[in-house]
């Protein structure tokens, strides 16, 4: 098999084309087709100093430890810049100026309040042809703004209701390396902080691959790139378009499209993925897209989600390490979105509206009542919603559904399985009342678990035999030292050879009509050995798969899809959907 | 039960257009006592206002065109300074020309500041513009991006209208009743 299936795998890298590779959108210069960086020079050391001292007024929760949570910022992000942040200790200096110093401040004066304008906080970036030479980041510390009394509170114990040092400085000391805002929920330079959240403190994939590309730190990683456009008409400038993990369903990277529709995107792990486009029609808005008030990119966000391939069936695409794959033309088409989902909530308990928080921080498993706030979010069925992938997901009838003026909601049971692992993931509504598809990447944040766990994930079509699907599945996990382990073959194929594949990376490649190959023949461990399935017992299969107890595997994860010969098939074999395992 | 009152203060904070904040918070901040901008806020930027809470909180409510752009030194940053020709004045008294709005960021030489939000305006746009004096005594666009309206066939659109446009005639009549609420 080896022999029909690899000289597909030799005419798709061909294919690969070898496109120069541009940034994640950073802070950048020049016009709405140009962009380019503005970043420190490469390894820089970097000096900053604080001014905390606030005074008699409240804005730091008691026992907070702010400089070490800045501190642990700025060295999260000089990891993944190459960067060096030396913290030059406290300094008198109140304002942000060009004065040579990197001031992180929370100084109540009428500069910063004059530069503040009742936000949260603001960074001012220095830059000279492309080389950044300074930044400063304000905090708000006054209790009258933005409003008289209602001030903003600070604290780094996660304390509800107050906003994270920690992750506040990832975003603002993030814009002072040139990162521009992110439009997934779950990245760190996301444009709006909520109190009591800790999760921006670590960087999303997005924050890593964005820092990443624009410091060349991505290693090991490949890119994708594409255009944008309208069917039939022009190019499509500020688009989201970001990647979904077809394994997992966990959000990765996101990027733009900029003034002539193209948009790349860098820092992509190998592996497989879907590519959606949507409208920044709120939450994420054209306000906060920073290359339309700078660069002269004209927002187009009058245009319905869409996915290459689409949406019904949206393309399976390969990345690999090293290579920009170019998918070409996106089409999307209006018109404008009647529908949106502006905001989740995560509820304690079954009662709505108590106790909401604006992200879930807790490992799995998990339950939760969960609140999605939108336009017409109360119309159309339940089963509309799903998050994608499969493993979170809304698990009953939704227990309140409203119609309000401009703001409706609904309130679902959500269940967050044992297995699911870590990261953020995709709500998508699918309105048949409308025809109408929304995303709201990131909007669940699922967070390591003390102890990583191990999972197995299907995935994958296969292509079925001439008695029906054949189905690969674990029974178990596939944890360090779990003698138990097995994985299961069912297809009604009894007497029929079965060929298990195993290998390093996943895969969508068409091998025949309706027949795709989900794991990286390229990347097997070891030579395909024929297992005959028994004749009886509906020829199900259960291969014992002891997992050794090697911390060497720990993180790993492995691919595996079965192929069983079938002469009753066109292409004389079936192939068994795909099966990650996780091991940990 | 809560939910009632919750929508019911949902739907009021909402109706004058509070689009580009990701969420219900105001119902948080009537239920339970903690004002919103604790719960959810824009990181970089200014807190969602209405139409009428930007109205109230503007000295200066003008249509204009927008003539010139220059990037000038102050306190220590560089901003960029408009010019604004007004043609309507909706709310407020009109200091002697020029009227001159000033935003944070700009580039002076080789040298540019950029700051991590904030407003723009384009040379030859017409624009409403919502304007209030900042502690430094500048004039200043309200709720940043948010108090900026550009004008196209008698149509008024914000960065944070989500592709939805007011008749002009519309914003002006919402600015009068504030006007004589304000009285
Ligand atoms: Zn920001």
């Amino acid at each position: 098999m080896n022999a029909r299936v690899r000289p597909y795998l030799v005419v798709l890298v061909a294919a690969l084309t070898a496109l120069s590779v541009r940034a994640y959108l950073p802070i950048w210069s020049g016009g709405p087709t140009t962009p380019t960086p503005n970043t420190w020079p490469s390894g820089a050391s970097v000096n900053y100093a604080v001014n905390d001292q606030v005074g008699t007024q409240v804005i730091f929760q008691a026992g907070s430890l702010v400089v070490p949570a800045i501190d642990t910022a700025v060295a999260r992000l000089g990891v993944l810049s190459g960067l060096t942040f030396i913290n030059q200790g406290q300094t008198p200096i109140t304002d942000p100026a060009q004065d040579g110093t990197n001031l992180l401040t929370w100084a109540d004066t009428p500069a910063n309040q004059a530069l503040l304008g009742g936000g949260l906080g603001i960074t001012t970036v220095w830059f000279t042809n492309g080389v950044i030479t300074e930044f400063d980041v304000v905090g708000n510390g006054s209790p009258n703004s933005p409003a008289p009394g209602q001030g903003f509170f600070f604290s780094t114990l996660g304390t509800p209701g107050w906003f994270d040092v920690d992750g506040f400085v990832m975003h603002e000391a993030g814009h002072g390396i040139g990162m521009d805002h992110s439009a997934l929920f779950n990245a760190s330079m996301y444009p709006f902080q909520f109190a009591g959240t800790l999760k921006t403190r670590l960087p999303a994939a997005d924050d890593d691959a964005g820092v990443g590309a624009i410091y060349a730190q991505n290693t090991g990683t490949g890119s994708v790139a594409g255009t944008v456009q309208r069917t039939g008409g022009g190019t499509v400038a500020g688009a989201h378009v970001f990647l979904v993990d077809a394994v997992t369903g966990r959000t990765r990277q996101g990027g733009f499209t900029i003034g002539a529709g193209t948009f790349t995107i860098d820092g992509i792990a190998p592996g497989i993925y879907r590519v959606y486009v949507e409208p920044v029609d709120g939450p994420f808005g054209p306000a906060n897209f920073s290359a339309a008030w700078w660069n002269g990119v004209t927002i187009d966000n009058t245009f319905q989600t869409a996915a290459l391939g689409g949406v019904a069936s949206p393309t399976v695409l390969k990345v690999a390490a090293g290579a920009t794959n170019s998918v070409g033309t996106i089409n999307v088409n209006g018109p404008a979105p009647t529908r949106n989902m502006v905001q989740v909530f995560y509820l304690s308990t079954p009662t709505p509206l108590v106790n909401p928080v604006s992200t879930l921080e807790q490992p799995a498993p998990y339950a939760a009542w969960f609140g999605i706030f939108g336009t017409g979010v109360d119309q159309g069925p339940d089963s509309a919603f799903t998050f994608l992938g499969p493993f979170p997901d809304i698990t009953g009838p939704s227990t309140w559904a409203t119609s309000n003026p401009g703001f409706d909601d609904r309130i679902f049971p959500l269940s967050i399985p044992a297995e699911t692992p870590s990261g953020s993931y995709v709500l998508q509504w699918d309105d048949p009342t409308t025809g109408e598809l929304v995303v709201f990447p990131g909007c669940l944040e699922v967070l390591p678990p003390a102890t990583p766990r191990a999972y197995t994930a299907p995935y994958g079509p296969g292509c079925p035999g001439s008695t029906g699907p054949v189905t690969l599945t674990g029974t178990g996990t596939p944890s360090l030292g779990n003698a138990a382990f097995s994985v299961t073959l069912a297809g009604q194929l009894g007497g029929q050879l079965a060929y298990f594949v195993l290998c390093a990376l996943p895969d969508h490649l068409q091998v025949g009509p309706g027949c795709f190959a989900s794991v990286d023949w390229m990347t097997s461990f070891f030579d395909l050995t024929a297992i005959a399935l028994p004749t009886g017992g509906g020829g199900m299969l259960t291969v014992p798969f002891p997992v050794p107890n090697d911390p060497a595997l720990a993180g790993t994860d492995i691919y595996a899809q079965v192929l069983v010969s079938d002469p009753m098939t066109p292409a004389g074999y079936a192939l068994s959907n795909a099966l990650a395992l996780h091991f940990e | 039960m809560l939910k009632p009152l919750v929508i019911a203060v949902v739907v009021g904070a909402v109706a004058g257009g509070l689009w580009c904040m990701p969420g219900p918070a105001p119902q948080v901040q009537r239920s339970t006592g903690i004002g919103y901008d604790r719960i959810g806020a824009a990181r970089c930027g200014a807190p969602t206002k209405t139409t009428v809470d930007l109205a109230r909180d503007a000295v200066l409510i003008v249509r204009a065109h927008v003539l010139t752009e220059r990037a000038v030194r102050a306190s220590g940053l560089i901003w960029s300074e408009w010019e604004l020709d007004v043609t309507e004045t909706w709310k407020g008294d009109l200091p002697d020309p020029p009227l001159l709005v000033r935003e944070p960021g700009g580039k002076i030489g080789h040298v540019e500041m950029r700051v991590s939000a904030g407003v723009r305006y384009r040379v030859g746009d017409e624009v409403v513009a919502f304007i209030v004096k900042d502690a430094l005594g500048q004039w200043r666009t309200a709720g940043m991006t948010q108090g900026q309206w550009r004008v196209a066939d008698g149509r008024a659109m914000r960065a944070t209208d989500r592709g939805r446009s007011t008749s002009v005639a519309a914003l002006r009549r919402a600015v009068q009743i504030t006007n004589e609420e304000g009285r």
